[in-house]
């Protein structure tokens, strides 16, 4: 008796569901990672000097040595609309996406869940969406050519 | 000659007819069921209510109709629900909707038209408005972050899903009665949601889950029109 009674507790216990905060696993931005455009073979830029980054919502410092970037979403909008200074010349990347607003745990700060839907640009040689939730379980997200 | 021969025909005539006679008595038949209704029972469910008086964030009211047909029920349930979450943290979450639920129930107690033994399926809609509002911190990697109002909300979401129930209602006095209905819920479907993702679904539960589990608890009274026979064996003629 004694032992069904055991099991039972424990049974209880461990189908109760772990709810912190912190398993979230949603991410407010993307991860941009640059590559050479001209190349035969899959080449990552590293060294890049990002000179400025700007959109309403961010303005990033200079930063030196670097081959990717976080880009925010902009929680009041489906469209953001970046701007570069990539080693000394100007470029921009236009991200379209969906977002949804949860409650992951009602003892927690309502999430945004983010998923891309096109990346597109004029001044660099090509973009891509790799994968399209923003999610920590991702490296990359969008990959740009120049 | 006449005399005899019709003493034997009648004799036969007698043994044949008492064979019969036999054979009625030992054909026992189906009792003959009673479609026609006999009452209407109403009843409430107390555990809003008590979710009301111990707790904060959720209220309601659940109320149930059912009309007999033989040993069959015939359900109808409506219930409204509201909830307010968040007002302990930094966010501010509300629902509102109501819900109702549709099917027939078997009693599984023979020869018993007062207490029952239920099992049943029913078909369940929702619909609900719910909103949030918070504060949004963007972390932009600069000293001061930004923060962003957010509000947003859904208007006349609907779900549906489907229900397994199990129930027992026992007559205490009177007409009262008093009884619990044990549900689970499957197969739900949500339409008309925007960029909110709802947290709770009248009469569902949370929306992070696929399939619920439900108890109520209900005291009604019966309004009965007329008495129905309780069910016997019929000879068969």
């Amino acid at each position: 008796m004694r032992f069904w009674v055991v099991l039972l507790v424990w049974l209880a216990i461990s189908c109760n569901e772990i709810r912190e905060c912190g398993l979230s696993s949603a991410r407010d931005f993307a991860v941009v990672a640059f590559y050479e455009a001209d190349s035969t073979t899959k080449y990552r830029k590293d060294s890049i000097f990002v000179g400025d980054i700007s959109n309403p919502l961010d303005t990033l410092t200079p930063r030196e040595g670097v081959n990717a970037i976080i880009l925010n979403m902009d929680p009041t909008d489906t469209t953001v609309l970046y701007g570069f200074e990539l080693n000394g010349e100007a470029y921009d990347l236009r991200l379209n996406y969906q977002k949804s607003i949860e409650i992951y745990y009602d003892e927690c700060d309502p999430i945004f869940n983010y998923s891309l839907n096109e990346a597109s640009s004029i001044t660099f040689d090509s973009v891509a969406v790799i994968v399209e939730p923003l999610d920590e379980a991702v490296q990359i997200n969008v990959e740009i050519y120049f | 000659m006449w005399k005899s021969t019709f003493s034997i025909v009648f004799t036969c005539l007698a043994l044949t007819a008492m064979g019969q006679q036999s054979n009625q008595e030992l054909k026992i038949g189906q009792p003959k069921p009673d479609w026609r209704p006999s009452m209407i029972r109403v009843s409430y469910d107390i555990i809003p209510v008590g979710e009301a008086i111990f707790t904060s964030t959720r209220s309601g009211q659940h109320f149930q109709a059912s009309v007999d047909f033989h040993k069959y029920f015939f359900m109808v349930e409506y219930g409204t629900q509201q909830t307010q979450r968040g007002e302990r943290f930094s966010y501010q979450y509300e629902n509102n909707g109501s819900y109702f639920r549709l099917g027939p129930e078997v009693n599984l107690l023979k020869n018993s038209v007062i207490n029952t033994l239920n099992f049943g399926i029913r078909y369940a809609r929702s619909t609900f408005d719910d909103q949030v509002s918070f504060t949004k911190t963007l972390d932009n990697g600069t000293v001061n972050p930004t923060e962003i109002p957010v509000n947003e909300s859904n208007n006349g979401v609907v779900a549906q899903w489907a229900e397994l129930t199990a129930g027992l209602n026992v007559n205490v006095w009177k007409g009262m009665y008093m009884g619990y209905t044990i549900r689970y819920k499957f197969r739900r479907k949500i339409t008309g949601n925007d960029v909110l993702t709802p947290y709770d679904i009248p009469g569902f539960g949370l929306h992070e889950n696929r399939l619920g589990v439900g108890f109520n608890y209900f005291i009604g009274w019966a309004f009965k029109w007329r008495e129905k026979e309780p069910l016997t064996p019929v000879l068969i003629k």
